[in-house]
């Protein structure tokens, strides 16, 4: 299944050698691509620190400071989780075709993905050893001081991690940045692939945008290095004193309330406004029931499978470590960095090439979930086998209790909860997939995401708004489960994309 | 039960020799502990006597059963009736109390009353009360969970129990009374017990044997007392308490040192490392028998202290004696060497 998860890399690699350095060269050395990575790098760069000055700001005013309706508040700020760029990119320029280019595309993307460094960010600050900042300030340092020369490198990790997700989410970005008419590579390989079908030219796009794919996340790891932040005192955490606002309690207020007016406040109306014109003219039940069977049944069966394939992967990496285990596991995390466009691509390429009967079945479609979706099952399935020590096997054997029986009794009970929420997880990531499910889906059956595509982009903002609404309500479960601070999702380790 | 033989037991890890040509018997219904510093291969020595490994060369017996061996296939855990006790217990965070404890016995008696008559008498038998049955693992401190962890493994009547170390995440107050509560139950069950650790306290306070391991061979084993008063080298002198090692010339059943003549366990000559216990040492605060010296430093523990005296030719000596009554830093003090003394081959010589 790891071997699976790596096809897309394999093919991009493969073509490259093929084709050779010249004919590549032509195909990369053009305007058109250095305007692509232009575009593509600014968007990155701008978001990612747009997303690492707001998350981080927004987690301490939360965290550690006396702002009334904390709770509230972190609720808010990650409910943007819930509605999917592409729906958030449709909600502002059906509501003001000013928002586009790079402006808009800035403006959608940073709001949308703010939270993926805000969640981490909030979770490092609970985490925090308290007695840290204390001895900061026995030692004589402010509070201002202790934040920047304790607390801002303790969260380094968090902050590389969500900015890691920030960046690798913006590169496989395409429903919102279409919309919003603002170029990258992801939606350039999609209008070659869509108009053209030149394969040559998409997949020499895919080659560059797997290498910057590449690149974060090695300066990722380089970046966090091997320096290990966990806390090193034992005894029960104590949650640190609040600083008091003071007079920076209304600023700080209406700065809360800005970002949530903007990133929940302005696709919450645009929805309700566009349900209320659309569905005056036409309310399509049938349709819309047909799509979300579809929409079930696909991310149910791509549940199932990308869950049942984690299972194998984390038993060799938790109980067989060594250095195969460790490189099939991280194997699957360079797959998710690769972006659905590029999967589908992929997918698409070989199976015409190596199995055509595959091709626009619902099979592929699903493999190429799998593929997409895998470490969300490995990291939440991991985290449960964690709970299960191979001591707890050992000790049934001594009991008389034969392997069969010890997974019976003992292991299967114990991972069973996250065997669950991982299928649940990805679940909920298959239902709002957009990309893959263009590419792949077989002639006729259309999802949520792919029906709520063809409408918006046909510029039918009213037919577009109950698909939307319904992505919305699938997207919120999965918010809910990330909103737990003890959420796997939420640690230091790899978040997936 | 039965007894347990180890005989030339080897494992390597890669180059590692982790346990090298043990040789250890535990005899029917008693109490050994294996003591030595971590790394020494005592777990692993465990974990081949459970089954969890298979061991290079050797055998492993209970009674008249070899579980494994030279030409033996290796019985597998779950068929050699061990019960194993691991560090923090490791209970099944998904069942209560009770099904723990019943987890090894039959699924009939696990389902009848049967079942829950022995986890009755297995909770009596580790002093928890009876209705700790329906509570869950979190829901117990952790010598609590020690002792359900014990009734578990009893519970099937295995032939030997192994103990890895169980009491080491336990503070200090629960660790006494929770050792103590396991030696009760293992004597009125009449287990024999093997019972790894580095806590030369534990080891000596617990066993009817002590035998002490150090990079995977074990250098020693004998009831307590005489591994303390009489261990096999200066090494196992120093780890399994504090001692005082002076070079000393023996005659006979006497010998010479910086604290003036001693006696010895056993006659030798000439050349020898003599082993003093600190509690040998007298201090003798009032009169001038014994050889002169200036205390140093003293830490005061309440029941007694440790005095450190330098003599007059600059060896430094420590001493125990009884909290009541002790001396300051700077006192003249006299000391003289009470009971007999253990003398050695110095190092290096034939």
């Amino acid at each position: 299944m790891a071997l699976l998860a790596l096809v897309p890399l394999g093919y991009v690699a493969t073509y490259v050698l093929i084709i050779g350095p010249g004919d590549l060269w032509d195909l990369v050395a053009r305007p058109r691509i250095a305007e692509l990575l232009r575009n593509t790098v600014t968007l990155a760069a701008a978001c990612m620190s747009a997303s690492v000055v707001l998350g981080v700001a927004l987690a301490v005013v939360v965290e550690r400071t006396d702002l009334p309706g904390r709770r509230l508040w972190h609720g808010l700020l990650v409910a943007p989780l819930a509605v999917p760029a592409f729906v958030n990119g449709y909600a502002w320029i059906s509501l003001d075709r000013s928002v586009h280019g790079f402006g808009g595309a800035f403006l959608v993307v940073t709001l949308s993905y703010y939270p993926l460094v805000y969640l981490p960010v909030v979770a490092m600050l609970r985490r925090l050893d308290p007695a840290l900042e204390e001895s900061a300030w026995s030692l004589g340092h402010s509070r201002a001081r202790t934040f920047r020369t304790v607390v801002l490198p303790q969260l380094r990790p968090a902050l590389l991690g969500g900015a890691l997700l920030v960046g690798l989410h913006l590169l496989a970005e395409f429903g919102a940045l279409s919309l919003l008419r603002f170029p990258t590579f992801t939606t350039a390989i999609y209008d070659q692939y869509g108009s053209t079908f030149n394969g040559a030219a998409a997949t020499a796009m895919a080659g560059v945008l797997v290498l910057l794919c590449l690149f974060l996340l090695l300066a990722e790891l380089r970046l966090r290095g091997d320096r290990r932040y966990a806390r090193v005192g034992r005894g029960a955490a104590r949650a640190s004193v609040p600083v008091e606002l003071g007079r920076w309690r209304a600023p700080a207020l209406a700065a809360l309330a800005a970002v949530v007016v903007l990133a929940i406040g302005v696709p919450a109306f645009s929805l309700l406004r566009w349900l209320a014109v659309g569905t005056s003219t036409e309310f399509p039940m049938a349709e819309l029931t047909r799509a979300l069977v579809a929409t079930i049944v696909l991310a149910l069966a791509g549940a199932v499978v990308t869950t049942l394939a984690a299972v194998p992967v984390v038993w060799l990496a938790v109980r067989h470590r060594g250095v195969a285990s460790t490189v099939i596991e991280r194997s699957t995390y360079v797959a998710n960095a690769l972006p659905g466009i590029v999967v589908g691509l992929a997918l698409v390429v070989a199976s015409l090439r190596l199995v055509p009967v595959v091709y626009q079945t619902a099979g592929l479609l699903v493999a190429a979930y799998a593929i997409l979706f895998l470490p969300r099952a490995v990291v939440t399935v991991r985290a449960g086998l964690e709970q299960a020590p191979a001591v707890l096997d050992d000790v049934s054997h001594s009991l008389g209790v034969g392997p069969l029986a010890t997974a019976r009794r003992v292991t299967l009970p114990l991972i069973a909860p996250s065997l669950g929420a991982g299928a649940a997880l990805v679940f909920l990531a298959i239902s709002t997939e957009l990309t893959a499910t263009l590419m792949l889906s077989p002639i006729g059956t259309r999802t949520l995401a792919t029906e709520f595509w063809s409408a918006s982009s046909e510029l039918r903002y009213g037919a577009a708004a109950p698909y939307a609404l319904l992505l919305v309500l699938v997207s919120i479960p999965a918010t809910l489960l990330l909103m737990r601070s003890d959420s796997p999702a939420t640690q230091t380790e790899r978040v997936p994309v | 039960m039965s007894s347990l033989t180890i005989t030339g037991v080897t494992k390597s890890f890669g180059t590692t020799r982790a346990v090298d040509d043990v040789t250890l018997h535990v005899p029917h219904g008693s109490f050994t502990t294996v003591l030595g510093p971590s790394g020494c291969g005592k777990t692993t020595l465990l974990r081949l006597i459970a089954g969890f490994l298979v061991p290079e060369s050797g055998s492993i017996a209970f009674g008249d059963t070899v579980v494994a061996g030279d030409g033996v296939r290796s019985t597998p855990p779950q068929a050699r009736r061990v019960g194993y006790v691991p560090q923090e217990g490791a209970l099944f965070p998904h069942l209560d109390v009770a099904a723990n404890i019943a987890f090894g016995l039959p699924k009939e008696s696990r389902a009848t009353t049967g079942g829950r008559d022995r986890v009755a008498e297995m909770l009596d038998l580790v002093e928890l009360p009876a209705d700790f049955r329906h509570r869950r693992p979190d829901e117990l401190s952790g010598g609590q969970q020690q002792r359900v962890a014990l009734a578990r493994s009893l519970a099937p009547q295995p032939a030997v129990v192994l103990l890895d170390e169980p009491f080491s995440s336990l503070d200090a107050s629960l660790r006494g009374s929770t050792s103590r509560a396991v030696r009760r139950a293992l004597e009125a069950t009449n287990t024999t017990a093997l019972l790894v650790t580095h806590d030369q306290n534990e080891a000596l306070s617990l066993a009817d044997q002590v035998a002490v391991m150090r990079a995977g061979r074990l250098v020693q084993s004998a009831p307590p007392s005489e591994v303390y008063l009489s261990p096999s080298d200066p090494q196992v002198a120093e780890f399994v308490g504090r001692a005082v090692v002076l070079p000393g010339t023996a005659e006979d059943a006497h010998a010479t040192c910086a604290l003036g003549q001693v006696v010895l366990t056993e006659p030798a000559s000439g050349p020898v490392s003599l082993m003093i216990r600190p509690e040998q040492v007298y201090v003798d605060l009032t009169h001038d028998a014994g050889v002169r010296g200036e205390v140093e430093e003293v830490s005061y523990y309440g029941h007694d202290c440790a005095v450190q005296v330098r003599l007059a030719d600059g060896t430094p000596v420590l001493a125990r004696m009884a909290g009541v009554l002790h001396p300051v830093p700077g006192d003249t003090v006299h000391l003289r060497v009470t009971g007999l003394v253990r003398a050695y081959r110095p190092a290096g010589s034939p």
